[in-house]
């Protein structure tokens, strides 16, 4: 009796587990590991369906195991050279964060103070140059060397001890106090917790590091992954990187960068919100809906007689390029529309959805 | 007894999953190399012959330190002996990766033991020591525990003293399963990987070794990745192999005496 209830046990625990049908596969940089935990969770509430597994390691580590066949459904790297070869659809291509350097020291060392003083120290650990955070490195390290010397420079690199794999273990070998120093992200240093301290990099020697999302043409699930794309510039996920220190591109909107053949303006968000406003409607993927939006027409008129065939560039804040005739916007009508944080999502009525664009940051013309 | 060749044939065929899933890995690898040569590079270059180095430095300090180590294993009697032998063994059984933060713990610079042997290549030498030493001082160990123990009671009545009844009787005695326990220790130092990587680091001509160089190569240059392994398989495979056939015709010589 005793031992066929078990056996009964075990049969439901089996069918427990194996009732999640597919599992959707997400490939994610070390550096993501505590937001991409929490945007996962989020995901799988709106699949329940599906097993939503994630791969975390060094993004040419994974880009490595993809490249020789690992079932990844999308990708979110921590830079963009570990992309290359890869299966990935080049138009779902997203910067979906920002991230930047900071020098760490064990809690109690008071030799470094700022990034001029990485030359005083004895052991010094970076990453190596094929993970995304040690060609940052190299790349702050080249800007830094304009303020402070080729002399500088030259001393730091003779202090480097070793070229860690992964920048989690860079962190690692600094709260065992083994190094003096290490150069991360800003974003993993909290995930050390008491026993290192930051020294901040200045702005004008720090990098950007873009974060790139990508979705593969291999993948069984090309339309959850499209979803997940989607996804991830949600108000939650977004606010969960922000959370873990990220930078989004989303999250403040605000002003667009307006180039007009060189002339270059700002448009505040007031500045927008004081065009003419006007109600349309557009047909989004066969469904007709009704929009209120700022009418960017207005604005780009008096270019228009100029030149019969201008284009125009827009860029989004998640890196995404659209080039459009002036005349689509002029003739056909552009609206700008509030979305979340202050941004615009610029909307063609006379065009597929696919011409769209989400967060717009700058329009060229030219 | 050697088995008869109708038997042979059944047993070499219930043996052939097994070789076989030995076998194939190693052809991928050569075929990869051949298909998509490259010239090694001349980091890679370093990595070989630190490795040579680094693990020809360990297979030193594990002959000289545990040959007297497994004398005591084998001929002394002692309570704590069972305690010495398992510790002996524990390095085989504890994975690498764990085996290099003990090492960091214990001799890094805010270890038990402080010491500024961390990311040095004395670090990689301790590392392959740690892990490889155990090989050889096993096969020492049951080497002197079957050694034949007439022939040095015989010599000390005759009046020889301890180091030449060791060196002349013992050691050229049981000089076969030394040498082939010394082999099979060098080649484990030679692929070790994670004890290096967590208490040496990487670091090109210092600590970058052959297996950390591949490791890093297969994510960023995946062809000199592929070489280097065949390097590595080569030297390691005609090593054992020369070392097999010597002591194969050391014992065949003894049996035919």
């Amino acid at each position: 009796m005793q031992g066929r209830r078990w056996f009964a046990a075990a049969g439901l625990f089996v069918s427990l587990c194996t009732a999640k049908g597919q599992t959707f596969n997400i490939y994610a940089a070390a550096s993501l590991k505590e937001s991409i935990k929490e945007i996962s969770k989020d995901f799988e509430k709106r699949y329940p369906n599906f097993h939503v597994a994630v791969t975390l390691g060094g993004s040419q580590q994974l880009a490595a195991q993809i490249r020789q066949g690992a079932p990844a459904d999308v990708l979110l790297s921590a830079g963009m050279e570990q992309l290359k070869g890869l299966p990935y659809d080049p138009a779902s291509l997203r910067i979906f964060a920002y991230n930047t350097l900071a020098i760490v020291v064990p809690a109690q060392s008071t030799e470094v103070q700022s990034l001029q003083d990485l030359a005083k120290t004895h052991l010094l650990i970076v990453a190596d140059k094929a993970v995304p955070v040690g060609s940052y490195t190299l790349q702050m390290l080249s800007k830094a060397e304009r303020k402070l010397g080729q002399s500088w420079r030259a001393r730091v690199e003779s202090r480097i001890i070793s070229r860690e794999h992964d920048v989690r273990s860079v962190l690692a070998k600094v709260a065992l106090g083994e190094a003096d120093a290490g150069i991360v992200y800003t974003t993993d240093v909290s995930t050390a917790g008491q026993r290192v301290r930051m020294i901040s990099i200045p702005d004008d020697q720090n990098i950007e590091a873009a974060y790139p999302a990508v979705r593969f043409t291999t993948s069984p699930n090309a339309d959850l992954a499209k979803d997940f794309m989607r996804f991830l510039f949600e108000k939650q996920a977004q606010k969960a990187l922000v959370n873990h220190g990220f930078s989004s591109p989303i999250i403040p909107g605000g002003s667009i960068q307006l180039s007009d053949h060189g002339k270059s303006s700002l448009l505040t968000a007031r500045r927008i919100r004081s065009l003419p406003i006007k109600n349309f409607t557009a047909n989004e993927h066969g469904i007709v809906r009704s929009f209120r939006g700022y009418d960017l027409g207005f604005l780009l008129t008096g270019t228009e007689k100029r030149f019969r065939k201008t284009m125009v560039e827009i860029s989004a804040g998640d890196g995404y390029k659209q080039f459009l005739e002036l005349q689509d916007i002029v003739k056909g009508g552009g609206y700008l529309v509030d979305s979340a944080h202050d941004n615009f999502q610029l909307i063609l009525p006379s065009k597929p959805p696919k011409f769209w664009v989400h967060w717009v940051r700058e329009i060229v013309i030219r | 007894m050697n088995l008869r060749r109708g038997r042979l044939y059944g047993w070499l065929a219930a043996s052939l999953p097994l070789a076989g899933f030995l076998a194939i890995p190693l052809l991928a690898l050569a075929l990869s190399s051949y298909r998509n040569r490259v010239p090694i590079s001349a980091d890679f270059l370093q990595a070989i012959f630190l490795s040579f180095k680094t693990s020809l430095l360990s297979l030193a300090v594990t002959v000289i330190c545990g040959t007297p180590l497994a004398l005591v294993l084998a001929r002394g009697r002692f309570r704590t002996r069972p305690l010495l032998s398992a510790l002996v063994d524990l390095p085989i059984a504890l994975p690498p990766a764990a085996a290099g933060i003990a090492l960091l713990l214990a001799f890094g610079r805010n270890g038990l033991v402080s010491t500024s042997l961390g990311f040095t290549t004395g670090a990689v030498v301790a590392a392959q020591t740690f892990v490889s030493c155990p090989f050889f001082i096993r096969a020492a160990t049951s080497a002197f525990e079957s050694a034949d123990q007439h022939a040095e009671e015989s010599a000390e009545l005759d009046g020889a003293g301890p180091l030449t009844v060791f060196f002349r009787i013992l050691v050229s005695q049981t000089s076969p399963q030394l040498i082939s326990g010394a082999v099979t220790s060098w080649a484990r130092a030679l692929g070790e990987f994670g004890a290096t990587i967590l208490f040496a680091g990487n670091l090109v001509g210092k600590t970058q070794t052959m297996p950390l160089a591949i490791y890093l190569g297969f994510e960023s240059d995946f062809d000199q990745a592929v070489m280097l392994s065949v390097v590595l398989l080569g030297i390691a495979f005609f090593t054992i192999l020369a070392v097999r056939l010597l002591t194969f015709q050391g014992r065949a010589s003894k049996i035919g005496e």
